[in-house]
């Protein structure tokens, strides 16, 4: 698996919502992507997935421009998304029943999914039956039944409670150890960012362009409390202009 | 768990239901109320009273005659109500994968609409002659406004995330269209059913009682009236009525029910 994006921007009308963005993700990097509201950060997961195409520049996925979606590149929303009318089971089913596996394996597939993301005994719930945090590992589960070599994520606990998101940051981190897939996060948590990823790339407002490209070289399991997270934690949030209270403090 | 979640939810419609009976208790006491008042202020002739008119009701409704008529005419506005249908979902089919026809149904329906179905029977009756199927084109067209109107619209204000989501997860065209787009419309498109429905059902009546020599409940009362037996009109009026109400209960709520379930949970 390889991403490489080279001057990939985006313009609507006289909007440019991205600029001259150039990266790459090797196979299994984990890179988190933060920036101020409306920098374009939706915007680039949808140029990956190939729901929208850039107006510049190129994306290419295993060394092959992207032009449609596909299942090895899944993107995963903020919420909502399960499809109201299918059980958590048809939900996380639909991708490998889209690819035309028996039904049988399909829907034995996405128990064992559901199981595996802390879901066993739900199958037969319907979205709006469970809570918020659950119905958001039931898209994990969606998306990884699949079995995307890319992982693409807006904001996936963006609109959890904070307890709800420390697990699951957990078990995303878990399966990414597991499976090795790459993962591109859009997120508005600095914390989050520097938990998780080994890269976190910072945006600039209107156009997004990327400001810093900023390496974690934190070994897991990572401690919050530590220096090293900490001062990185620090950097992270400089380079987007919020003066951290511990350096007023220190100074 | 399937059943026990039905049986825990059993308790609150039935209660829900006889909260909504009264409204419906009060409104068919008024109209029989007016109806005997009226009665009374005119010749028996020409307005038989409830009692009289409710006490021969069960004879009327026990001849074979009569069991006749209603099938002959429920067999039009099923058979209606399925072409309806069948059109309906071949629109919203075509509507969802090429989202440019979703205009051009939407217009040609706006314009159909604007002409109540009942007055292209003339038309129909010289070209299909005094048969089921001038009947069953006019109730049909009765039916398919509603729905397919209901139906388009619904594939308008779908959401765009659930397109994304089926395409990231690897859906074709096609498998977007029945996977996402029908059950997201099915909603709109049962609320269309039972407008519809209602629609068929009325210009069923007023085809039935145009078409003269074709049977069925409005032929029925059409013929009574020329003899002058308001009786049998009045029966006429109240089957149809029940029926209304019945067809209803039996078949559009239990419809609802089954294939909207994840909306009852």
């Amino acid at each position: 698996m390889s991403l490489e994006l080279r001057s990939a921007g985006k313009h609507f009308g006289t909007l440019t919502a991205l600029q001259e963005i150039s990266f790459h993700c090797a196979e299994g990097e984990f890179i988190a992507v933060v920036g101020p509201s409306g920098c374009g950060k939706s915007t680039l997961l949808r140029l990956i997935a190939g729901l929208d195409m850039p107006t510049t520049g190129l994306v290419c996925f295993n060394q092959t421009p992207v032009r449609q979606p596909s299942s090895e590149r899944a993107l995963v929303l903020q919420d909502r998304v399960l499809y109201p009318w299918l059980t958590l089971e048809a939900n996380v089913a639909m991708g490998l029943e889209l690819a035309r596996k028996p039904r049988l394996q399909a829907r034995q597939e996405a128990r064992s999914w559901l199981a595996r993301l802390g879901l066993a005994g739900f199958e037969e719930y319907y979205p709006h039956q469970v809570s918020g945090g659950m119905a958001q590992r039931a898209s994990l589960a969606q998306v990884l039944a699949v079995q995307p070599r890319l992982l693409l994520l807006d904001e996936p606990f963006g609109s959890l409670d904070a307890l709800t998101r420390l697990g699951l940051q957990q078990v995303l981190h878990e399966l990414w150890q597991e499976l090795g897939f790459g993962v591109v996060m859009v997120t508005h948590d600095v914390d989050e960012a520097v938990y998780l990823a080994n890269r976190v790339m910072i945006l600039t407002p209107r156009p997004g362009r990327i400001l810093t490209d900023l390496s974690i070289p934190l070994s897991h399991p990572r401690n919050r409390d530590e220096t090293a997270f900490i001062k990185l934690r620090r950097d992270v949030l400089a380079q987007l202009g919020i003066p951290s209270r511990d350096g007023v403090h220190r100074r | 768990m399937q059943s026990a979640s039905s049986a825990s939810s059993a308790p609150k419609r039935t209660g829900h239901a006889t909260m909504r009976i009264w409204p419906y208790v009060l409104a068919v006491g008024t109209l029989l109320s007016l109806w005997q008042l009226a009665a009374w202020s005119l010749p028996a002739f020409l307005l038989p009273d409830p009692a009289r008119v409710l006490s021969q009701m069960p004879e009327a409704i026990s001849e074979g005659a009569f069991w006749n008529t209603l099938f002959t005419s429920l067999g039009r506005l099923f058979t209606a109500l399925a072409s309806a249908a069948a059109l309906a979902v071949g629109m919203l089919f075509l509507g969802a994968a090429f989202p440019a026809l979703r205009g051009y149904f939407r217009a040609l329906m706006a314009l159909l609409q604007s002409v109540p179905p009942i007055a292209w029977f003339p038309l129909l009756l010289l070209w299909f002659g005094f048969g089921a199927l001038p009947i069953v084109i006019v109730v049909t067209l009765a039916a398919l406004f509603p729905l397919a109107i209901a139906g388009l619209n619904a594939l308008e204000q779908i959401e765009p995330r659930w397109l994304d989501l089926a395409r990231v997860l690897g859906a074709g065209r096609w498998q977007v269209v029945r996977r996402v787009y029908l059950p997201a419309a099915l909603p709109a498109l049962l609320t269309g059913l039972e407008i519809g429905f209602g629609n068929a059902w009325r210009s069923l009546i007023a085809v039935e009682m145009l078409a003269g020599a074709a049977r069925g409940l409005g032929g029925n009362i059409q013929l009574a009236g020329q003899l002058g037996d308001m009786v049998t009109v009045l029966i006429g009026i109240c089957v149809i009525g029940l029926l209304t109400v019945v067809l209803d209960w039996l078949l559009l709520e239990p419809l609802k029910r089954r294939l909207l379930a994840w909306r009852y949970r």
